[in-house]
Order: structure tokens, then C-alpha cells, then sequence
């Protein structure tokens, strides 16, 4: 038997049961899809943390004073306990692997819009913040050492803080009170996404006008740009414990730390859908079988007019493995334009670039076959064993 | 054709069923023999072993001088498809496949390219009398029509033994002529056919009738 007519002929067969074919694939389609979902996110986080880290820098360090317990979180800390102004010199002096300091303020603020409450962070900064968290490409521009010195009331927001504000109105330039203070807009910052900086829903204002608006001067963060990391994490904790007789009272952590948990997040997200996907797998494998063992009940008849024509045993039996890998490939391609929309939707939610490979559409494919040879082994041989006498006996 | 001390035994639970006892036979090539016999006598499983789909228990079969019995399965479907063409009672033809398709089923097995293939099927069609409904399905076919795409699937290999199961058990008596006529007329152009059939008058057309009673030949061996 020619190879076009082993797949023609078993194309043909698939096409009498539209339905109960499309049913018994599923399990594959529901496979696959997982896969894909799995590849495409994991290839898109990967790719995003290599840029975050490419754009903000593995190197960057965040300090903050450590807060034991739920209850503690109220509670003002302790005289000396926090973080001040003195600590930035105190840092870059002490450290020599440390080459670049920001402090950061930060509260809330509620505002109301149609009538509506919102509440939006209010974080006083400096132009070091902005320059270690590559702010600069705001549009408009940035708050900078001039606007420190004069004392000008001027504010930049994350983008989401501008739409909850001002909605579609375009807020470059337009006043802003907050607690009471007008502050002009002078830019707006577009996500900067993964990363210890997320100011999408922030108000960023300069530092000493924080401190005077919070009649505070504790400082909630420290960003401390390393030239190494290894060795400056050492420094900043021998740093900590001359400085106030225990290191572990501030939690000292590195922009690597951060995106290493969030690939550990991934990680477990992706072997959540890789066991959907292999159980998913597994019962639709299962499922080809039934129906291909159903099949060749149905067709004994078939089956016997095919022997006596002239098939061999081995005919036959490729003849019905090439239906269950047919099965099979027609379940992955669903599967995989199942996974397409699937990772769309999630690149959408999660703001991921989607990515989609033919490398994908392949693998899939291949999963596929070597699916159905394996769930087609089966039935394909008794299909080959049936007795071709059937076909003289009288229905 | 020779057949000697065919036997052919089932096993069923404890009981062993004789189906064929002893059966010689021996068929030359150009003749038309029918086998006679009441329902249960035998005759399908001798069918079933002459046409290779079944192998006798014990006993020799030599087909054009070749030793049936030491044939691989692979040897025994080129056996069919080269040499056997099959007529059945309930013409077993493929539902799905149109009335030409049914009959290039035998030319896939070949490896004949199907353009070849068509041109065969056509042909054939056409020699049984059915050269303007070759796309019909077999559901759109009447029983008549539906055995004579049989014959003409049968005749698309060419072979030299046509086996033909109670050819007109399903068919009224006009269209059962009909398919005689056709039978007879391959006969007359040198096919050998071996028919199955339980009544008399189909016999009539026959060189011979053998006649078989509980497995037993009890008429026409020679």
C-alpha cells in the first residue's frame, strides 16, 4: 500500500464520527494548550527578567527596617530604629562597593474623583531615584536638583495614577493638591514594570517637600546601586550592625534576590500547567485508545473485506495507527491554537510580550505522534489479528 | 487447484467440532464448480480455505502448485490479491466508498498508481454493465447493481480464481439470473470459478457440483 493511500484512507475514516472524534481528542487539545500556555509564558517571563535586569540592573539593593511582627506595623518605630537622611553619606562612605544611594519617603494620600474616594502613594524622592530606576524617559520631565533647591512644588505620576486622576484629560502642566499643597504635574512615568520600582500607581514628589507634608524624616526605603553585589550586600550588613548594634533589624535585599522569587513564582506556575498538561495528556492518550479499540469492533467487517482484498496484517495495522496519530495531530493543532489565545490572554493580563515560536508548533506535533503510535499500538494490532473469515459469514 | 485430507477442526471448550473431514479435491483451471449442501454442511469453511483466508487443520493445499499451508501471512494476501477475487452474498462492499472507489480497494493493495487505478475501475464498471453509475454510493445502488460493483472489484486484479459465495442469495430471481449470466460469460473467457450455492438450478450452469453433507464430500470429488 502506498503511503498517500494509508493516509487518505485513514483521513476518510476519521471524518464518519465528526463528533465523537472531536470529543475523544480533547484530552490532547486541553494537553497541548497547556504546553503551549506554559512554553509561551515562561520564554515571555524569562525574557522580561532578563530585560528588567538588563534595564534597572541585577545590581540594585533595597534596605528597609524590619518590621518582626503583624502587630509592630502600626506602631511608629523607635528613635533610631529607622533609616535617616545621615545614613546616605554614612552608606557611601562606608561602603566603597556601593556607588550610588537614594532614599525614598513614602505614604498615602486620598482623592476624590466624581465623588468617588481614591487612594493613591505619595513617595518623596530624589533625582538619584530617578536616574537608578532610568525614570528619565517620563513624559514631560523629571524632578531635579533645581526643583530641590528652589523648593517648587512640582510632582510626576506613574501612569495609572495619572489615568485615576485625570482620566483622559492630559495632566501634563494641570495642578494637583495634595493634603492640601498644589503641586504642578511636570511628567508622566509608563510602567516600569518587573522590579523593585513599580511606580505605575504612584505620586512622586521631591523628598524635602515629603518629609515637611508627612512631618516625618523616616526614611521607609534605601535604593543602594552596587558595584558589586556580593561584596556590597557584606558592607551595608557590617555597615547596619556598627552603625546600630544589629544588622538584622533592616532587611537588606537585592534586585537579584527579587526577580530570582519571581521566577520561582513562575516556576511553580509553570509546573502547575505542566502537570495539567501531562494528566491532561495521559487521559486523552487514554481516551485515543477507547475509541480506536471502539473502531476496530465496529469495523471487523471492514477489516475482513480489506484481507480478503489483499491487505496484509501489517496493512491493516498501519492503517488504523495512522488514524490514532492523525487523531493525535489534529488534537495538537487545537491544542496549540487553544494555547495561542490562551497565551494572548495571559500575555494581556499579566502584561507579558507574548511569544510564539514555530519551535512550539513543532514540538507539539511531535508530542503528538509519538502519542499516537503509542495509543494506537494497541488497537492497530488487533485490528490486524481480527479473523478475515468474517467476511463469509452472513450478517 | 488440489486439495488432499483437508481436515479442519474448532475447539470449543471441551468439545472438539469437525467441521471438514477428509476432504480431496481437485479443481482445474478453467472450470466452474459449484458446491451444494445444506446450511452447517461445511461448505463456507472449504470456501473460506480455498479462497486463503482460512487454514485447514491439517491436510495440504497446493494453489498453482504452491504449498498453501507454508505460506507466510504476507505470501497468503499476495496470494489473494494476485489470484483471488472474492463474490459474497452480502456484497461486503464498503459503504462509504463510491461504486468506483469500492472497486480500486483491491488495486491499492497492488501499489498501482491511482490514475491506473481509475482507469481499471472504469473499465470494470463498464464490463458488468454499470459504466454511468461509478460515483454512486453502494446505499444508492440496488442489490443487483450492488453485487455487479462486487463482481467488477472481484475481476480488477485479474485473477485466475473467482470465488463467489450464494452470489444471488440476496437477490430476487430476475437480477439473480442477471448475475448468472455475468458469471457464466467469465467462465466462458477462461476465469476458474468455484461458487457456493444451495440451490439446484444455479448448479445447472456448472462443469460440476460437489456436493457436501457434514463435512463430508459425498458427490463429485473428481
Amino acid at each position: 500500500m502506498l503511503p498517500r493511500d494509508i493516509i487518505g484512507t485513514a483521513w476518510q475514516s476519521l471524518g464518519v464520527h465528526r463528533l465523537r472524534t472531536g470529543l475523544s481528542i480533547l484530552g490532547i487539545v486541553i494537553g497541548i494548550a497547556s504546553f503551549s500556555i506554559m512554553y509561551s509564558v515562561g520564554e515571555s517571563a524569562q525574557q522580561k527578567t532578563n530585560q528588567a535586569i538588563q534595564e534597572l540592573g541585577a545590581d540594585v539593593i533595597q534596605i528597609r527596617p524590619q518590621r518582626s511582627k503583624a502587630s509592630d506595623k502600626k506602631k511608629p518605630a523607635a528613635r533610631g530604629e529607622t533609616l535617616s537622611l545621615r545614613d546616605i553619606d554614612g552608606i557611601k562612605g562606608f561602603c566603597p562597593a556601593v556607588s550610588d544611594v537614594s532614599p525614598e519617603i513614602c505614604d498615602s494620600t486620598d482623592f476624590y474623583r466624581h465623588g468617588k474616594k481614591e487612594m493613591l502613594n505619595v513617595t518623596g524622592i530624589l533625582p538619584a531615584y530617578e536616574e537608578m530606576f532610568k525614570l528619565q524617559d517620563a513624559r514631560g520631565r523629571t524632578i531635579s536638583e533645581l526643583d530641590l533647591e528652589s523648593g517648587h512644588q512640582v510632582c510626576l505620576l506613574g501612569d495609572m495614577a495619572a489615568a485615576r486622576i485625570f482620566g483622559n484629560k492630559d495632566p501634563l502642566g494641570e495642578p494637583l493638591a495634595i493634603k492640601g499643597y498644589l503641586f504642578k504635574v511636570i511628567g508622566i512615568i509608563n510602567d516600569t514594570g518587573l522590579g523593585m520600582a513599580n511606580v505605575k500607581n504612584d505620586i512622586l514628589i521631591p523628598l524635602p517637600l515629603a518629609q515637611r507634608l508627612f512631618q516625618s524624616n523616616e526614611i521607609r526605603t534605601l535604593y543602594v546601586r552596587a558595584r558589586d553585589t556580593n561584596s556590597a550586600m557584606a558592607e551595608l550588613e557590617r555597615y547596619f550592625q556598627l552603625r546600630y548594634g544589629d544588622a538584622n533589624r533592616f532587611e537588606i535585599r537585592s534586585q537579584k534576590l527579587l526577580l530570582q522569587t519571581q521566577e520561582k513564582n513562575i516556576k511553580i506556575f509553570e509546573y502547575i500547567l505542566w502537570t495539567i498538561g501531562s494528566i491532561s495528556l495521559l487521559v486523552g492518550g487514554i481516551g485515543i485508545m477507547n475509541i480506536m479499540l471502539v473502531s476496530v469492533t465496529e469495523r471487523v467487517r471492514e477489516i475482513g473485506i480489506r484481507r480478503a482484498l489483499g491487505a496484509t496484517k501489517t496493512e491493516i495495522k498501519l492503517q488504523f495507527l495512522c488514524e490514532s496519530i492523525l487523531l493525535c495531530l489534529v488534537g495538537a493543532m487545537g491544542g496549540t491554537i487553544l494555547g495561542f489565545l490562551g497565551a494572548r490572554l495571559i500575555s494581556y493580563l499579566f502584561r507579558f510580550p507574548p511569544v510564539f515560536s514555530v519551535k512550539l508548533l513543532i514540538i507539539a506535533l511531535v508530542i503528538a505522534s509519538v502519542l499516537g503510535i503509542v495509543c494506537g499500538t494497541y488497537p492497530a494490532a488487533r485490528a490486524a489479528n481480527q479473523d478475515p473469515t468474517v467476511v463469509l459469514r452472513y450478517e | 487447484m488440489r486439495l488432499t485430507n483437508i481436515n479442519k477442526t474448532y475447539a470449543t471448550g471441551e468439545f472438539t467440532l469437525k467441521i471438514l473431514q477428509d476432504i480431496s479435491l481437485e479443481v482445474v483451471e478453467g472450470e466452474f464448480v459449484t458446491i451444494m449442501g445444506a446450511s452447517g454442511s461445511g461448505k463456507t469453511t472449504l470456501l473460506n480455505i480455498l479462497g486463503c483466508l482460512d487454514r485447514p487443520s491439517s491436510g495440504n493445499y497446493f494453489f498453482r502448485g504452491q504449498a498453501v499451508e507454508s505460506l507466510s501471512d504476507k505470501e497468503l494476501s499476495l496470494l489473494r490479491k494476485r489470484d483471488i477475487g472474492f463474490v459474497f452474498q452480502s456484497f461486503n462492499l464498503l459503504p462509504r466508498l463510491n461504486a468506483r472507489r469500492n472497486v480500486e480497494l483491491p488495486l491499492i493493495y497492488q501499489e498501482i498508481p491511482e490514475s491506473r487505478r481509475k482507469e481499471i475501475a472504469m473499465q470494470m464498471l463498464d464490463r458488468v454493465g454499470l459504466g454511468k453509475k461509478t460515483e454512486r454510493l453502494p446505499g444508492e445502488l440496488s442489490g443487483g447493481e450492488q453485487q455487479r460493483v462486487a463482481i467488477a472489484r472481484a475481476l480488477a486484479s485479474q485473477p485466475a480464481l473467482l470465488l463467489a459465495d450464494e452470489p444471488t442469495g440476496n437477490l430476487d430471481t430476475k437480477t439473480g439470473t442477471e448475475i448468472m449470466d455475468i458469471l457464466r460469460e467469465l467462465h466462458q473467457s477462461g476465469i476458474t470459478i468455484i461458487m457456493v450455492t444451495h440451490s439446484p438450478e444455479m448448479s445447472t450452469h456448472a462443469d460440476r457440483t460437489i456436493i457436501i453433507r457434514d463435512g463430508q464430500i459425498v458427490e463429485g470429488s473428481d
